[in-house]
């Protein structure tokens, strides 16, 4: 199915977010992820289940200030 | 220092970015003895692992970390982002930021104030950027902020302290809270000034 990833498009087989972290080659992190906009913990990913059109944003430690 | 239950015996805060290299950063936390580094959030691609190798470097040095809402310009943008920081870093702590103005980047003290109500009752500790106004900082501290991060002056704008008497009147309405001031430092002095007893 076609998603968003991070503002992007991209194709997914994986019918859950785990599934589809695992499928686009996220590791075991860190990182962080949300579900159009809402956060999603790292314990609920497995059960959370993709629809098309979904925007799946991955984000991860930087430097800042 | 106080930042809700910790205390720490360095005021200093230190930034992590635009270093020349991992290891300078590193000796630099050393050096300085800041007890707090700040960092921040980046969409990450697969297989980047920058954010990885970042984050071992800060662990390693055993500091406590801020992250922050930077770059956020809605309730909804800041309590998603401040949920992912707190599961990323593993901390409380979060300096939240609500931009209201794209020129300025000053902040927008209402969504600041809602944003605040919705994130401590999910139990965050938040550090709230804000200006100097009395009136958001009652209605933040109502809505359980304990550590209040004023503006010097705009972000990036180098003026130091716009207001003193403003940052002076809010010294004075919350004697017990600890005050950061936050952004438009431009050179020693303006720190040194913010730091006066006396303002």
């Amino acid at each position: 199915m076609k998603i968003l990833l991070n503002g992007e498009p991209a194709e997914v087989n994986a019918a859950t977010l785990a599934a589809a972290l695992e499928e686009l080659g996220y590791g075991e992190g860190p990182f962080a992820t949300a579900l159009n906009h809402d956060f999603v913990p790292a314990s609920e990913r497995p059960e959370t289940w993709l629809t098309e059109g979904d925007a799946i944003e991955i984000i991860a430690p930087m430097q800042g200030g | 220092m106080r930042i809700y239950d910790e205390t720490l015996s360095s005021r200093l805060m230190l930034g992590t970015a635009r270093y020349p290299s991992p290891e300078i950063l590193r000796q630099a936390i050393a050096a300085s003895g800041a007890e707090i580094v700040t960092v921040s959030l980046r969409r990450e691609a697969a297989g980047e692992r920058a954010g990885q190798k970042f984050w071992d470097l800060i662990r390693e040095t055993g500091v406590r970390v801020l992250p922050n809402t930077a770059g956020c310009h809605s309730v909804r943008e800041a309590v998603t982002t401040a949920e992912m920081a707190r599961e990323v870093f593993g901390t409380k702590w979060i300096k939240l930021e609500v931009i209201g103005d794209a020129d300025t980047l000053q902040p927008d003290l209402f969504g600041l104030v809602e944003a605040t109500r919705i994130l401590s009752a999910e139990g965050f500790q938040v550090l709230a950027y804000t200006t100097e106004d009395l009136v958001a900082a009652d209605r933040l501290v109502e809505a359980g902020c304990r550590v209040l991060m004023p503006w010097g002056s705009p972000i990036g704008s180098a003026r130091g302290l716009n207001n003193v008497y403003g940052l002076r009147a809010m010294r004075a309405r919350f004697p017990e809270l600890t005050l950061v001031v936050d952004a438009g430092i431009g050179v020693p002095s303006h720190a040194a000034q913010a730091m006066e007893p006396r303002l």
